[in-house]
């Protein structure tokens, strides 16, 4: 099986509408998504999911993190050196999707996605490790008193 | 594809334009990016379907039989035809319910999931790719609003309650209520609903309900309530979570 199929394959369960593989510092390494989640859009979720991950780091490794969205869920399941991140609308079969990702989680984990020398060359700069506002938030910040743009 | 697109502002000023090669999604994104009030026929094969956009939301939409979200979906998977602007009266009717980024991803996936030939390893792509060949027809809807009902703390019962940290933050990150030792918890939920609610903002989804984590045997369930404070507890017992998960929605 190759690597193009196996994301294909969580289409196959009702509700999904994409998944995408990223590398343990975020970096997106494989995508399944339609085509209005451009490369760029992935480039900045990408650092912030593993930066969530790493927050959500315990005493023990986080197995898998879920995000509930009014209508969408996010599913983040680490694989070996990967994160499988997986997008679905909110009526899709939990268990189901959960036994998808176990499979594809499984085939991954030992799979080496690479990057390429032209991804590397246009590689966004590293996202600062406190997060920034949201990019439609535009919220004058205050700084001892005075207004800061 | 030919298209005509024009801005129906009423100082009329602004292009009347043709151009080739567009889509649906991206008539609407121009429409919603630039904020514009305008009514848009859409003419596709033997059906028409009109798309009302005011001040960068679409707020209603029609098609022969669809009306609101059902109607945006089926216009967003036509593939070929054309729109113009319409001198239809502007509808007094809000049918859209949902936000117009959210009904491009639902269509996208639509249209994959009817076609799925789009898997592209990130190293070999070269440059945008377009969505893959979607059939036309009616598109089923379901029901999009939900809305999280404030979140009660979970009640304190038996051994383990007694030990499972539980934390209430408010929109402003101070600690409301909290029971247990809760110094990480506090500062991982309210960092975590952050880089939550940044990943739907950059993806286009919609508010942040809720998170749930695994680590290992224990479970950290944070709900995000409509007043923006959120509740977090950590346990291994699932019961004990069962409240949080319930107004978390997950």
């Amino acid at each position: 099986m190759t690597a193009q199929t196996i994301l294909k394959d969580l289409r196959d369960i009702p509700g999904v509408t994409g998944s995408f593989v990223l590398s343990a510092d975020g970096e997106p390494r494989l995508r399944d998504l339609p085509a209005i989640v451009p490369d760029e859009t992935l480039a900045e979720v990408g650092p912030r999911v593993a930066r969530l991950l790493e927050a959500a780091r315990q005493q023990n490794d986080v197995t898998q993190c879920s995000l509930r969205f009014t209508e969408h869920r996010m599913y983040l399941r680490p694989a070996g050196p990967w994160v499988l991140c997986v997008l679905s609308d909110r009526s899709v079969n939990v268990p189901t999707l959960q036994m998808g990702m176990t499979l594809v989680t499984r085939r991954i984990a030992t799979m080496d996605f690479p990057l390429s020398a032209g991804d590397r060359a246009t590689a966004p700069s590293p996202v600062p490790l406190v997060p920034t506002p949201a990019p439609t938030t535009n919220r004058a910040q205050v700084y001892r008193g005075r207004r800061v743009e | 594809m030919a298209r005509t697109l024009e801005r129906d502002d009423s100082a009329g000023t602004g292009f009347l334009a043709q151009l080739k090669g567009l889509s649906v999604a991206d008539l609407v994104q121009m429409n919603c990016l630039s904020g514009a009030t305008c009514n848009v026929r859409v003419n596709s094969r033997q059906r028409t379907g009109w798309l009302h956009f005011s001040g960068g939301s679409i707020v209603h939409a029609e098609t022969g039989n669809l009306t609101g979200d059902a109607a945006v979906l089926e216009i967003a998977n036509w593939q070929d035809g054309t729109f113009e602007p319409s001198s239809t009266e502007r509808s007094a009717t809000m049918s859209v319910k949902s936000s117009w980024q959210n009904l491009l991803l639902k269509a996208a996936q639509q249209r994959d999931e009817l076609g799925r030939d789009n898997v592209v390893p990130i190293a070999q792509r070269s440059g945008g790719t377009g969505p893959a060949t979607a059939r036309a027809g009616a598109i089923p809807t379901s029901t999009i609003e939900e809305r999280l009902s404030p979140s009660q703390p979970p009640p304190a019962s038996g051994r383990q309650s007694m030990t499972s940290p539980f934390v209430r933050i408010s929109a402003s990150g101070r600690i409301v209520t909290s029971r247990g030792e809760v110094d990480d918890l506090s500062a991982m939920a309210a960092f975590s609903v952050h880089l939550g609610q940044m990943i739907g903002t950059h993806l286009g989804l919609d508010a942040l309900q809720g998170l749930e984590i695994r680590a290992g045997k224990q479970r950290t369930v944070i709900a995000v309530t409509a007043d923006g404070q959120v509740d977090a507890m950590s346990s291994e017992v699932d019961s004990e979570l069962a409240p949080l998960i319930r107004n978390a929605g997950l």
